[in-house]
């Protein structure tokens, strides 16, 4: 934007049009920055959806007994697909669950271990410990995902949303995002007597959502510029003008010898 | 004549870089200005790991209380001077007969010093590695009151932040005759506030509000049990106390 001061300083010159070199590529060499950085993303950004919910509705349900030990192990898992740039998207696995346990008995903890995977890589580990005592009937219920949360000091926000750290375990194309789910009693801390365990896991969802972490409107996985396009094009045009200058002087000096 | 012509020309040069050189300059300023935000002037201290409450839930004695937090729903801890921290929570827990309880995850708090005042705000969710979630039971001697509720929880070797639910003064009466179910929803304003303290070290202690975050969805149904009971009822709500604006409230059983 600020070029433009130099590009009208050019055509002032003596009359009309004295550094026609200089404005023809200072312009060419925009034109194509700008085709190049905003048309082009801009348009291919349009067929990348914001978000996209896939799910897996499998509900898998486990009743057991409290006066033994057990273990119960279950997977869930959704594969989707991924255009352009893996960094661009966030991809967000989530599971339900919901835990019921009616003791007459029995006490301890119960340990549900919810362990997410992209490509098989771990990303996140989540463990979750259902307390109970003698003679209570307690249940729970709610969604494992990724933690969200924001920190405000002097006006200073900080979001923290954590699958935007795990976009380096994607890849272009197919992903596959599994949870494996493990319950079984907190060893040491569970005495077995009369009681019973009902669970349900599932149904698991990926939601992904296509980021615009430079707010410039264009789809990150189709932008190649981690900066705003708008604002690096004036640092663009800004460049270009010595550049510009640099090309009209070695041109008038090999016209100047032929 | 060429000679000049081309002086002429190392000079446009030499001033076109001159002139993108200051614009650059003047731009990138012009950037950082509008953009950047000034650095925090508070002192960080120290880091502790804490127990940090997802939702609490009071429980009528011989009666039943579950609590819901909606998808979008957050608790925000707020210190004095714009200090805050919020939790998610996508949480329910049904319990019953006086058995009041909480939902809690282990947070990183780092404690940050202002004069001479200390703050702290939450800096992590898996500070272990792995995110730690765990109900607590934490209602006192007396399964009929909640007037000696516990005001922090211990485990694994982690406290907990302070938290305040307990039975303080009677805002209604709830006598039966047959089973009764209230249920109270919240949704836009912060209708519950508590007070909630974070002490990192021994030294410094933080005091500051706990709130339901503005636009979350929060869900409490109570189930009295009939048969000539009474409870003396606490909204626990320090803005004007009413069924249709608080979900948390605590309990004293009569007979």
């Amino acid at each position: 934007m600020m070029s433009y001061g130099l590009l009208i300083i050019a055509i002032r010159g003596e009359g009309n049009m004295k550094h026609k070199t200089f404005i023809f590529s200072w312009v060419l060499m925009l034109a194509i920055s700008i085709a190049g950085l905003v048309i082009s993303p801009a348009f291919q950004s349009i067929s990348i959806p914001t978000f996209i919910n896939h799910s897996n509705d499998e509900t898998i349900k486990f009743i057991g007994s409290m006066n033994e030990p057990f273990l119960f192990k279950c997977e869930h898992n959704i594969s989707f697909i991924l255009d352009g740039s893996p960094e661009g998207y966030g991809v967000k696995p989530l599971i339900k669950f919901y835990v019921k346990i009616r003791s007459f008995k029995a006490s301890g903890t119960l340990r549900l271990n919810f362990t997410i995977y992209y490509n098989e890589q771990m990303v996140m580990c989540n463990l979750r410990d259902e307390v109970f005592e003698p003679g209570s009937e307690v249940s729970s219920a709610g969604w494992i995902a990724p933690p969200e949360w924001e920190t405000k000091i002097e006006g200073l926000s900080i979001k923290h949303e954590e699958w935007l750290d795990w976009r380096r375990y994607l890849r272009s194309g197919e992903n596959k995002a599994v949870i494996k789910t493990t319950i079984a009693p907190l060893s040491g801390e569970f005495n077995f007597g009369d009681g019973e365990v009902y669970v349900e896991i599932g149904p698991m969802k990926v939601e992904v959502q296509s980021l615009d972490m430079d707010k410039d409107g264009i789809k990150d996985p189709v932008d190649a510029l981690k900066l705003n396009n708008y604002l690096f094009l004036p640092i663009l045009g800004i460049l270009y003008a010595p550049a510009s200058a640099f090309i009209e002087y070695v041109t008038t000096k090999r016209l100047k010898k032929n | 004549m060429v000679g000049n012509n081309q002086e002429e020309m190392l000079k446009f040069l030499k001033s076109s870089i001159m002139f993108s050189q200051f614009l650059l300059i003047f731009y990138l300023n012009m950037i950082a200005v509008t953009l950047i935000q000034p650095v925090c002037a508070w002192t960080p201290g120290q880091t502790r790991d804490l127990w940090t409450p997802r939702l609490l839930i009071n429980v009528p004695y011989n009666g039943r209380a579950e609590g819901e937090s909606g998808w979008s729903s957050k608790i925000r801890f707020a210190f004095p001077f714009g200090v805050e921290s919020s939790i998610s929570t996508t949480i329910a827990l049904n319990r019953s007969n006086g058995e009041c309880s909480g939902d809690f995850r282990l947070c990183r708090w780092q404690e940050y010093i202002y004069g001479d005042q200390a703050y702290a705000v939450k800096i992590s969710e898996s500070p272990l590695g792995y995110i730690w979630d765990r109900t607590f039971y934490i209602y006192g001697a007396d399964k009929k009151t909640c007037a000696d509720d516990l005001c922090e929880v211990n485990y694994g070797g982690y406290g907990s932040v302070w938290f305040d639910i307990r039975y303080k003064e009677l805002n209604k009466i709830r006598d039966t005759d047959g089973a009764v179910t209230e249920h109270c929803h919240g949704s836009t304003y912060a209708i519950f506030e508590m007070d909630i303290k974070v002490s990192i070290s021994k030294v410094s202690v933080g005091l500051g509000k706990c709130y339901w975050q503005g636009g979350g969805e929060w869900d409490y149904w109570y189930t009295f049990s009939g048969g000539g009971h009474r409870w003396y009822i606490d909204f626990l709500s320090t803005e004007t106390p009413s069924i249709e604006n608080d979900e948390l409230w605590a309990f004293d059983y009569r007979y």
